[in-house]
């Protein structure tokens, strides 16, 4: 009986040296692949600073009309936004190629699937892009207006607008993504909704004897105060 | 005859007719039926009673009146030789209310001069069309240092209060006189006289229709006579009409129309006016007056309080503009007490310096920097109309030249700022 347990053993050992000697070497390899995936991305990534920096990219960009490009940048600088795609690029490249160690089919049909999806994501990734610029343009639109009209609550009005254009480019991108379809578009009708709602509500309740004294002292103004208007130009 | 241009085809069959003229006294017009015959008949008094011995020719640019304003003009004008042209108005420039309360105003001189070249004029002056206030008189002496004395540019200088033209006093002036180093006071009007050369020189300019020359038209013509080394003079006119016109009311919208402009054309002159030191005062024409200086009252808790908010509501964008040093020192004058409340020449003049650095690094978009100066803008009109409130005309013009030697005393930080701009907004 102790032959017989004792061979088990010994096959069982076998098996998990026999895998152990197929899978280090793919443990291994895949180190050696991040690895060197890390130090191309590296380089390149340096490559694509320097490179950019000697041609002005960041300036030009500026001069072109492209600010808000700088302003969603890392360190206001668009070419370390590009240096940094470019870096995770070869970063998620070198994984994959790792990965083709394994299973070639399963990383072939991941990738293949990934490719496929690419386009997606890059319209789900312009998209939120589109509404980063919209989103802050509009914010300090509305704050500049609103602090030069001198209402009271500027900031408020402008984190509001801000939200609201994040919350429809993310709600957009979503969809665009195939992500909880039905349940972004219910949630974004409902949120939307609702802020309209309460906004109209607070004002034609709430502050409907703030307006009428408002528009009335407006009305009013230079009667009451006989105030000489000053003239600017 | 130099070829016609294609734009003035609607013209060409005056300008056929008159020929050829000495001067040109043009006047942009949109709906002023009511006005333009009074300004059409002063007009002719003053070039019959001064220049009866030079061929003259009356233009009319008309922007699409509906109000019959051309032939209420063409009536005016009797047998004078008249040239009517039509310059267009885009639906953009009914949208919004401009300064001067004058639709397509760039446009209208645009023709103007293009037809006075097109009749060999050697002098050119510009009139409002809504003339209440203006004298025969005028006429000489915008058209006289023109062809007697070989000037470019004859500019209006008004008589007004001291507390009016706050924004003219405490940035167009100024940053004129200190970029350019000539002193033209009043750069904002309806009137001036211009040379055949500057005439020349406005029609070769391939960024006419940018918005520098078309929305700030009056503020372009000096600022380019100015850097371009043309010759300039100041004509005495008289008190400044106050003309039924419905300009900008906002403030920011004014800012943005006036400063905007002037920062792109600082932009476009930067090699020029970095070599430019200190400023020399501009020949004047016509009896001189002093400025009204009698006392009126007015409410500064309003424009404080403006400045207040902006301070607090604007941190962030200001923080993006503005040098930390000088965003300390608002922050300190946005908590001081109202009667304690002064924004010093240094503070304002380097505050103006920044902008106009951050509009050229465009730190943020352009429309919303300028506008963001509003409040800040504000707070010096009132922190000045308290410093001059006693003021006499003599003290005032003392006051103003303090601060516009602040400028040019400040002007190396601009420079250097312009230069290393690293420095300023890392």
């Amino acid at each position: 009986m102790w032959d017989r347990v004792n061979q088990i053993l010994s096959q069982s050992a076998d098996r998990i040296s026999a895998n152990l000697a197929d899978i280090l070497p793919k443990l291994i390899a895949l180190l050696i692949i991040i690895l060197l995936a890390v130090l191309v991305a590296w380089l390149a990534k340096a490559m694509v600073r320097r490179s950019l920096g000697g041609v002005r990219f960041d300036q030009r960009l500026d001069e072109l009309g492209f600010e808000a490009v700088s302003e969603v940048s890392p360190a206001r600088s668009p070419s370390l936004l590009l240096a940094s795609v470019v870096y995770w690029l070869i970063i998620v490249l070198g994984l994959l190629l790792g990965l083709r160690v394994f299973d070639p089919a399963l990383t072939q049909g991941l990738i293949s699937r990934l490719l496929g999806y690419l386009p997606e994501l890059i319209a789900a990734g312009l998209i939120l892009m589109v509404g980063a610029f919209l989103a802050r343009f509009l914010a300090r639109s509305v704050l500049i207006s609103a602090v030069n009209m001198n209402i009271g609550s500027a900031r408020l009005l402008s984190l509001g607008v801000k939200w609201l254009v994040v919350v429809l480019a993310g709600a957009m991108a979503l969809e665009h993504l195939g992500i909880g379809r039905q349940i972004v578009r219910l949630s974004f009708a409902i949120l939307f909704g609702g802020i309209v709602l309460a906004l109209a509500l607070a004002v034609g309740l709430g502050s409907k004897d703030v307006v009428t004294r408002s528009l009335e002292r407006q009305a009013s103004k230079p009667d009451e105060e006989g105030e000489k208007p000053l003239q600017h130009l | 005859m130099r070829e016609f241009e294609p734009t003035l085809q609607d013209a060409k069959e005056y300008v056929d007719r008159v020929g050829a003229a000495d001067l040109v006294v043009g006047i942009a017009t949109y709906n002023n039926a009511e006005a333009i015959g009074e300004t059409v008949k002063t007009v002719r008094q003053g070039l019959r009673r001064f220049f009866g011995d030079y061929r003259f020719a009356l233009v009319n640019s008309d922007g699409g009146s509906s109000d019959g304003t051309p032939e209420r003009f063409a009536e005016a004008a009797g047998e004078e030789n008249v040239v009517r042209a039509a310059h267009p108005i885009y639906p953009v420039h009914k949208l919004t209310a401009p300064y001067h309360g004058l639709p397509g105003r760039g446009s209208a001189y645009r023709t103007i001069f293009a037809i006075a070249r097109q009749l060999n004029a050697k002098a050119c002056a510009l009139v409002d069309a809504d003339g209440a206030g203006m004298a025969p008189e005028w006429i000489e002496r915008l058209v006289r240092p023109v062809v007697e004395q070989g000037f470019d540019l004859v500019a209006p200088y008004y008589q007004r209060h001291k507390y009016d033209g706050t924004l003219t006093n405490g940035i167009i002036y100024p940053l004129i006189r200190a970029l350019y180093g000539k002193r033209v006071r009043q750069p904002m009007g309806f009137e001036f006289g211009l040379s055949a050369p500057f005439l020349e020189y406005c029609g070769r300019q391939a960024n006419w229709s940018t918005d520098a020359a078309a929305t700030a038209t009056d503020v372009w013509l000096c600022a380019r006579a100015a850097c371009d080394g043309f010759r300039m003079c100041e004509a005495y006119l008289g008190p400044k009409p106050d003309r039924g016109r419905q300009p900008a009311a906002e403030v920011s919208s004014i800012l943005l129309q006036v400063v905007g402009p002037l920062f792109v054309e600082a932009e476009r002159s930067s090699a020029a006016w970095q070599k430019v030191r200190g400023s020399q005062p501009l020949p004047t024409f016509g009896p001189r007056f002093p400025v009204k200086a009698d006392e009126v009252a007015v409410e500064t808790t309003r424009l404080t309080e403006a400045f207040r908010k902006g301070s607090q509501d604007l941190r962030e964008i200001w923080g993006l503009v503005l040098s930390p040093a000088t965003l300390i020192v608002l922050k300190k004058l946005a908590a001081a007490a109202e009667n304690a409340f002064v924004l010093k020449d240094e503070l304002w003049v380097r505050s103006v310096y920044e902008f106009l650095l951050g509009h050229r690094q465009r730190v943020i978009a352009r429309d919303h920097l300028v506008q963001a100066l509003t409040p800040l803008y504000l707070g010096w009109t009132a922190s000045m109309i308290r410093q001059v409130e006693r003021a006499g005309p003599v003290e005032f013009e003392r006051r103003l030249e303090d601060l516009c030697l602040a400028y040019e005393a400040q002007k190396p930080y601009l420079i250097s700022g312009w230069r290393w701009p690293d420095r300023f907004h890392p």
